[in-house]
Order: structure tokens, then sequence, then C-alpha cells
């Protein structure tokens, strides 16, 4: 499971693997295809890949090889764990 | 999936606003002074999922798909050919079972509610879509309200598909 705290992403290991960063409070309407793998965002045309498709283990290695990769992520996604 | 609102406790703790569904539930809080707002149940379209049971030609084994035709978590998509997957029936099942149970219930305010006082609504009538995780529906189950002193404004932005996503 990967933990997020503070806009940090985590192994379970307690490795930061991602710093979310995105300064948009975006929702559904801002992303082209929602619910796709990926899709664009409106409000600054970057590529969002959509995390509710991944595995942890694809997510890990998608982050290990671009860190900057913007991610959307379903709070109910069980490979997460929200740490408020 | 259940959904709970998002909004800081610290520094605002309102006072909670009740939800019953029996006439003599309402009466005794009549009866201790309350104001009690009654409100139709009412499904929301949105909730509903529909499918098929599909039944495997091989084994005999039954599932449910949305399609013959449909996207996997983590492996692309699937597809149940005619040839071994026969279908049973199409199905049709709604999210917040608990609303097919009641045609209205009751908001129970708090006593001497002030016009302009911020509520807990701890059980919302209300059937809220807010977000979806693959075949699961997330809907709202509480909010916050604002009394007007003839009516609960609730804070809608609170149900905003943004409050289940993280982007960044």
């Amino acid at each position: 499971m990967i933990k997020i705290q503070k806009n940090r992403l985590l192994t379970e290991e307690g490795k930061v693997i991602k710093t979310l960063s995105c300064p948009l409070r975006i929702s559904n309407a801002d992303l082209d295809r929602p619910q796709a793998p990926e899709s664009q965002c409106l409000r600054c045309n970057r590529k969002v890949v959509n995390t509710d498709w991944l595995s942890e283990l694809q997510l890990v290695a998608l982050l290990e090889e671009d860190p900057s990769t913007c991610l959307k992520i379903n709070r109910y996604n069980p490979i997460f764990q929200v740490v408020e | 999936m259940e959904f709970n609102v998002r909004f800081d406790r610290s520094y605002m703790t309102p006072r909670t606003v009740k939800t019953v569904f029996a006439l003599d539930e309402v009466n005794e809080f009549i009866s201790q002074g309350h104001m009690v707002l009654f409100e139709k149940v009412k499904p929301n379209k949105k909730l509903y999922s529909k499918g098929f049971i599909f039944q495997s030609a091989k084994d005999s084994r039954c599932i449910f798909a949305p399609s013959r035709h449909f996207p996997v978590q983590h492996s692309g998509w699937e597809t149940l050919s005619e040839d071994e997957w026969n279908e049973v029936m199409p199905i049709t099942e709604y999210a917040r079972e608990r609303s097919l149970n009641y045609t209205w219930a009751a908001y129970v305010l708090p006593l001497a509610p002030e016009v302009g006082e911020t509520f807990y609504v701890e059980d919302l009538i209300e059937d809220i879509l807010v977000s979806e995780f693959w075949e699961s529906k997330i809907y709202a189950v509480d909010g916050i309200a604002t009394w007007n002193g003839s009516a609960l404004k609730f804070r809608r932005e609170l149900y905003d598909s943004g409050e289940c996503m993280i982007v960044g």
C-alpha cells in the first residue's frame, strides 16, 4: 500500500516516491477524459495519469522512471492510504 | 462506498442534526421542543449500476459484468464471448440500499437553532453521487448545512468529485 501523507507518496518502506504539487484544485470536469487511463488537464495542458488503472507495482515503476508524472489519485483506491 | 464530507473540525464543532425515519421518533423529538424538517427519500438515477449475470458454458460459474466488453483495473479490457459466456439476465443495483427502504425521512434540528448557524448533518436524506471507483459508486452520507430560518442550506461544494481526488 502506498501512503499519502502531507502531499508525499511513500512506499511501505517509507521511501518518498513523489511529491504532489498541483497548485490548482482539479476535479473531473477539468480533465478531458477523466475515466480514461490518461487524460489531459484542461487547465494546464499536462498529461495526467489515472492511477485507477495501475497496480501498486506499476505505479512505483512509473514514478521511478519519471517522478514528475502528474497523477490523478482516487482516495477510495485501495492501493492508497491517505493520512490526513 | 460511503463518502464523508471533509471539513476542518479543529476550529468548527457544529451541533448535529439527526435524521429519523419513523413518526413515533418524530413525535418524541417534537414533544421535546425540536423542530423537524420532512423530506422525501428519492433514489438518484446516478446511483444505479446496470450489468448482467453471465454464466460460463465451460464450468457453469456465474459472474457479474457491466457488459460483454469491459475494462479491468490492472489488465486492460476483458471480453466475454458469446461462445463461452451465456447471458443469464440483466440486473440493476442501487448503491445506497437504505434509500430503497424509506419514502420519507426527517431532519431533527438541535434545540433553539439560530439563523445562520451551521450544523453537521450526520445522515443525509438526499442521495448524492460524489465520485466513482470502477464499478463502485461513492455516495455522500453526511453534510454541513446552514439554517436560514426555514430550511437547511447544504454546502454543495463538499460533494464535488474533486473531494475524492488528488491531482499532482
